[in-house]
């Protein structure tokens, strides 16, 4: 069913939408089902994509967004170098450096080859619980260089013409903590990519190889037309916006993150001129991840159901200087650019956004994602243990209504660790979790509340990396709206408080609490203007 | 067995009110004898509504010191990745009656802090004040530890007249903020449900029977009222499940044990899997935003059904649902003032659903009212009538085929090898085209299709399911504990299922462990590979052998790390009342004459088709698409090439091309 003009009909277009998400949907499935280790099964800190013959995406299956919009990179990187790829060929890639966003996310591409020609790429990305480096867990919050924070991989053939190139498969492994898991994880990858080629193959068969061609190019121009009417329904006019990351966690303090936004017509121009220079410390972000926080932050404040692929992101013209902080040159750290700093690129987005349209501004969330990992040996049977965890905190408020309290906001919704889970597996006891009454920004809406998580070493010692942030700063308030209560972090050892630094490692020992509190969102309008029916659940819930 | 079919509207003000009238129009019918009726099996959503609506009974929690939050903070993850204004569905429990005590138990079990019973006796008093309806209590590790639940419980029962609902009852399993959440789903639930059954048998009795009363689980089998009252978290999927367990007998009947079963109605569709005769189960459920971690059955809801409205989004692409123009004004063709275009009307334009066919058996079909609904949309999709039409079809049975995907292939299960049991009142009409898109051979037509659920419900067994979470390596827990605490499941399951009438000797067991290699964090569920409850050496090395099979099988690898037993599960059934759902038509309504129209399956043209009752088909006789049987409680179509057959119980079996 077409129209004589060559372009498909509306229904065929969505049926069409449908075949193609549900592929990238069941390579994502297939990732999940057969991963190896937990980070992957259980927090699906993974995506999967489908690419066509110019490397742009189609379709995307992601569950946490700063994957979002991220991965093509990876694919041009790997189109690029390893051009012309063959019929069982399967590059990998983490090099943030060429396509990457930092050393632990590893990306798979592969071509779909129909008739011996190439008619679209399958790719997925996953986060790896280790790819070596000088910390467990490769999150060093005091790395200075690249080489510091594990092993880089260019794009290079992993499989060549279906066979495993095992000289490299070795190197790769020697290089990792946690070999057999990261091989697991590396099998179901590859798996991955065979779902993804087989029925994209069964999608050909069933509708033809041009049909299918024509189809992506339209879901494309379908997701750009949309967007395009999504920002020409914002006021044409130019709004900037400044907020800061609090350090760099080895010396340098606070570390400017700035946005000019232009909307002219049906586009949106994101410049981020005046943006600090990129910095000695890990939390310096490549491009990838710059332009995945920005598509965030952009898709979210405009219309989400556009479904996510490269026409989605037409409209949208990215201008990052090279060598800042938010477009970081070779050998920058950059563990946490992907991590904290992606949070601040969201704030400022949103920020400018928010001046633009008042009436759609939303106050800052929390800001943060609170890394903690810890690490140390078991008391009885002297085997190591590295626990992992980001906190939620406090959402931030609107003119329609209150930040919510104690949820992941923006480029993680990562699950928690339930306590029952972790005290099973770790020498730990969890003392506290609540909320924190009072974090929240005052306003006419009031910021959500941050969250106080409180874990008793119960090893004979431990160590502790934190890489958290507006511990220092904090989050915006918006029209009148009070500014979030920023976090702390807080190491109690023989009843005495001790404050901590935002990133950095610290040594525990047995009977030390260390007490993570996550900051507020930001509340939007004048205080005074609250109703009285809104302060009054809150005294009587104890949440201000 | 004779078997009449009824179907009276509910009443949803007072819901007990449509079940007594229909009781009262049996008496009436003289289709049954008020002094000789048994039992009644029952499937309600009057929990479901009370959860969805927030009609819940105001009710307190007590848990361990320092979490409070826990019902609030659940798992951190907001609903939707992409929605700044995050909003989760309330906590059931407000903050300030959200109460802490103070006591702690530690991983392995041991109290590390005593129960304070001063912080307990403040809290009762709070609660004696306080207006609440029901209590729950959840304490840290009180699947390893009940007694801190036990004596709050008993203090502040002794205070307050309410029910206590304690954790280590409901779901003795860990993880804290799902067990939380349950037993709080369930304190909540006890007045309604409590108020509602009271008030069916109190009326029933006016009406001079004293029948057994049973309710339908969301496992698929049925437990007594008293029960359902006191644990009316296990009752939250009552009616999905029975239409699940009605195909499960449909498939069992046609010798068919690999199904997939396809339910769609006004304005959802649920799917769900059956695989080797086994509904497939989840632990990991959850209704309106409120995980409830009891065992029940795996159903996946989209909003796709008859009533659901098509729309041309900003972008120019058709979309069908998931609005849905409901009973009232209804799809265009109920001529009730219904003006967008909906499924059903798309159906009526393409001559599926005919006018002197009234659907539902009452609802005669406006054709210009569907014909004028579909114009419009088409007008500005620059479509023809029947393109726009035919396009409906093909989106509203593309986001039902990738949730047959989700259920099926993204779960390890190839759909090709499964039969499609297609359901509800729009079912049979998107069942050839849904496994044709799905390679799905054959798809089989309940002679039921429209009271599947009720039909369901007669042949459930009653049964309970019962689990006790460890979380201890296998090698450390040993066989002797095992079997203690399966013993303990079944002698509190022998209890509870003797109170509902069922022998010692009619119980059939199924023992079951939720396995892992150490450090994961995800199990699967192993059935014991031995009968009998008597654990030997022999079957602890044939279950964990088992375990690396099931592991490979689903995730391809298996492991050397050691086995950890996450939890023993325990299934109590008894006798099934009857293995097949035998209708016998009733007769005396009259037939309806077949006829021929002209009707559209591709974009090709119209075909001449058949349209005839399908009462009139009779066991053994064939049916050769393009035709139309229709029913008063659902349209069977059948599309050019496909062949249908009926067998001696009035199914129909279509063979796919």
């Amino acid at each position: 069913m077409t129209r004589s003009s060559g372009c498909l009909d509306a229904a065929t277009l969505e049926v069409m939408r449908h075949a193609i998400a549900s592929v990238a949907e069941e390579m994502n499935a297939n990732l999940v089902r057969t991963a190896y280790s937990p980070n992957i099964k259980e927090r699906r800190d993974c995506s999967s994509a489908i690419f066509d013959l110019q490397g742009q995406m189609v379709a995307q299956a992601e569950s946490i967004p700063v994957h979002l919009g991220a991965m093509p990179y990876s694919v041009a990187a790997a189109i690029e170098a390893a051009a012309p790829l063959e019929e069982g060929d399967v590059v990998v890639v983490n090099d943030p450096y060429a396509g990457g966003a930092h050393l632990p996310d590893i990306t798979f591409v592969a071509p779909v080859v129909v008739a011996g020609e190439v008619v679209a790429y399958v790719a997925n990305r996953a986060h790896h619980a280790d790819v070596g480096g000088k910390e467990p867990g490769s999150l060093a919050g005091d790395a200075e260089e690249i080489y510091q924070e594990g092993l880089r991989i260019p794009p290079v053939r992993l499989w060549r013409r279906g066979d495993l190139c095992c000289d490299l498969q070795q190197l790769l492994l020697a290089n990792v903590r946690t070999p057999d898991e990261r091989w697991g994880d590396l099998r179901a990858q590859k798996a991955a990519c065979a779902t993804g080629i087989r029925r994209w193959t069964e999608l050909c068969d069933q509708h033809g190889v041009s049909l299918l061609r024509r189809a992506m190019e339209e879901i494309l121009a379908y997701s750009e037309r949309r967007m395009a009417q999504a920002i020409a329904e914002l006021p044409d006019g130019v709004a900037e916006f400044e907020d800061a990351l609090d350090d760099d966690g080895i010396g340098q303090g606070i570390v400017p993150v700035r946005v000019r936004i232009e909307v002219y017509g049906e586009r949106i121009r994101v410049d981020f001129h005046g943006t600090a220079h990129q910095v000695a410390g890990p939390i310096n972000a490549v491009y990838a991840v710059t332009a995945s926080a920005t598509f965030f932050a952009v898709r979210a404040f405009t219309d989400p159901e556009i479904p996510s692929n490269a026409g989605c992101y037409r409209p949208i013209d990215l201008v990052v200087p090279k060598g800042s902080v938010v477009n970081a040159l070779l050998p920058a750290a950059v563990v946490g650019g992907n991590l904290e700093t992606s949070q601040r690129i969201v704030d400022v987005i949103l920020g400018a956004l928010g001046r633009l349209v008042p009436e759609r501004a939303i106050a800052a969330s929390q800001g943060s994602m609170n890394n903690v990992a810890l690490g140390g040996i078991r008391p009885h049977t002297g085997t190591p243990f590295t626990l992992y965890e980001t906190i939620a905190g406090g959402v931030g408020a609107s003119a329609a209504q209150d930040g919510a309290d104690g949820v992941q906001s923006h480029m993680t919704n990562t699950m928690n660790t339930p306590v029952e889970a972790l005290e099973t597996a770790y020498p730990l006891r969890v003392e506290q979790y609540t909320l924190r009454p009072g974090t929240g920004g005052k306003g006419t809406h009031r910021g959500g509340m941050g969250i106080q998580r409180d874990l008793l070493c119960l090893a004979p010692s431990a160590r502790a990396s934190l890489l958290t942030d507006r511990r220092i700063t904090q989050p915006y308030g918006m029209a009148g709206g009070g500014a979030g209560s920023a976090g702390q972090n807080i190491l109690v050892r023989n009843g005495e408080e001790i404050v901590l630094p935002g990133k950095g490692t610290v040594r525990l020992q047995h009977g030390d609490r260390l007490s993570i509190r996550t900051p507020g969102g930001g509340g939007y309008g004048p205080p005074v203007a609250r109703s009285r029916e809104l302060s009054e659940a809150d005294a009587r819930e104890e949440r201000t | 067995m004779r078997i009449r079919l009824f179907k009276f509207p509910a009443t949803p003000e007072a819901p007990e009110q449509a079940v007594l009238e229909a009781l009262q129009t049996l008496i009436a019918h003289g289709a049954i004898a008020p002094e000789c009726l048994g039992r009644i099996a029952h499937g309600s959503t009057v929990a479901t509504n009370a959860l969805l609506e927030g009609t819940w009974g105001r009710t307190a929690l007590v848990t361990t010191q320092g979490f409070r939050d826990v019902l609030e903070i659940g798992r951190q993850n907001r609903p939707r990745l992409y929605d700044l204004h995050v909003q989760r569905p309330a906590a059931i429990v407000p903050r300030h009656l959200r109460y802490e005590a103070s006591e702690r138990v530690d991983a392995s079990g041991t109290v590390v802090r005593p129960l304070d019973m001063d912080s307990l006796q403040a809290v009762a008093q709070v609660l004696a004040e306080g207006r609440v309806e029901a209590v729950a209590v959840v304490f840290l590790f009180s699947y390893l530890s009940p007694e801190h639940e036990r004596t709050a419980r008993e203090t502040l029962e002794r205070v307050v007249d309410v029910p206590v609902t304690i954790s280590s009852d409901v779901l003795p399993e860990f993880r804290e903020y799902e067990r939380t959440s349950t037993t709080v789903v369930c304190a909540a639930l006890r007045p309604v449900v409590e108020r509602y059954l009271r008030a069916l048998t109190k009326g029933a009795e006016r009406l001079g029977m004293a029948p057994r009363w049973q309710v339908m689980q969301s496992s698929g089998s049925v437990i007594g009222a008293e029960l359902a009252e006191k644990e009316p978290v296990r009752i939250l999927l009552s009616g999905p499940a029975a239409g699940v367990q009605g195909a499960r007998m449909i498939g069992e009947s046609v010798k068919m044990e690999n199904l997939i079963t396809l339910d769609m109605g006004g304005t959802s569709c649920d799917v769900s899997l059956v695989h080797q005769g086994a509904i497939s189960r989840t632990s990991s459920g959850s209704v309106g935003g409120h995980p409830v971690a009891v065992r029940m059955n795996d159903i996946h809801t989209i909003g796709a059904g008859g009533g659901s409205v098509a729309w041309m989004d900003p972008g120019g692409a058709l979309r069908v649902g998931p609005k849905s123009a409901g009973a009232v004004p209804g799809p265009a063709c109920y001529g009730r003032g219904g003006e967008q275009a909906t499924v059903s009307d798309a159906h009526v334009v393409l001559g599926h659903l005919l006018p002197d066919w009234p659907l539902g058996g009452r609802t005669a079909v406006d054709v210009e009212a569907a014909r004028a609904a579909v114009h419009r949309l088409a007008k500005g999709l620059r479509l023809s009538l029947e393109q726009t039409a035919l396009g409906i079809l093909q989106v509203a049975d593309a986001s039902m085929e990738r949730a047959v995907r989700l259920i099926s292939v993204e779960r390890g299960h190839d759909p090709r090898t499964f039969g499609l049991v297609a359901f509800g009142g729009a079912g049979p009409l998107h069942a050839a085209s849904i496994a044709a898109r799905l390679s799905i051979p054959r798809v089989v037509i309940p002679s039921v299709a429209g009271v599947l659920s009720a039909a369901g419900l007669l042949g459930c067994k009653t049964g309970r399911e019962y689990g006790q979470s460890l979380v201890r390596r296998i090698g450390a827990l040993g066989r002797d504990e095992m079997q203690s605490v399966v013993k303990g499941l079944l002698l509190r399951g022998r209890r509870e299922l003797a109170a509902d009438g069922v022998g010692e000797n009619e119980v059939r067991v199924e023992i079951s462990a939720d396995l892992r290699y150490q450090g994961q964090s995800h199990e699967l569920n192993i059935p014991c590979p031995e009968a009998g409850s008597d654990l030997t050496d022999a079957t602890m090395t044939a279950w964990v052998d088992a375990f690396h099979r099931e592991h490979r099988n689903r995730y391809g690898h298996a492991s050397e790390e050691e086995v950890e037993v996450v939890a023993l599960r325990v299934r109590m059934t008894g006798p099934a009342s009857f293995q097949y759902i035998d209708v016998t038509t009733d007769r005396e309504e009259q037939l309806r004459p077949s006829c021929f129209t002209h009707s559209w399956f591709g974009p090709d043209g119209p075909v001449r088709t058949c349209i005839a009752d399908r009462r009139a088909v009779q066991g053994g006789d064939r049916v050769d698409g393009p035709a139309v049987l229709w029913a008063p409680d659902s349209t069977l179509l059948i599309p050019p090439g496909v062949t249908a057959t009926c067998d001696a119980l009035g199914t129909m079996i279509l063979e796919i091309p």
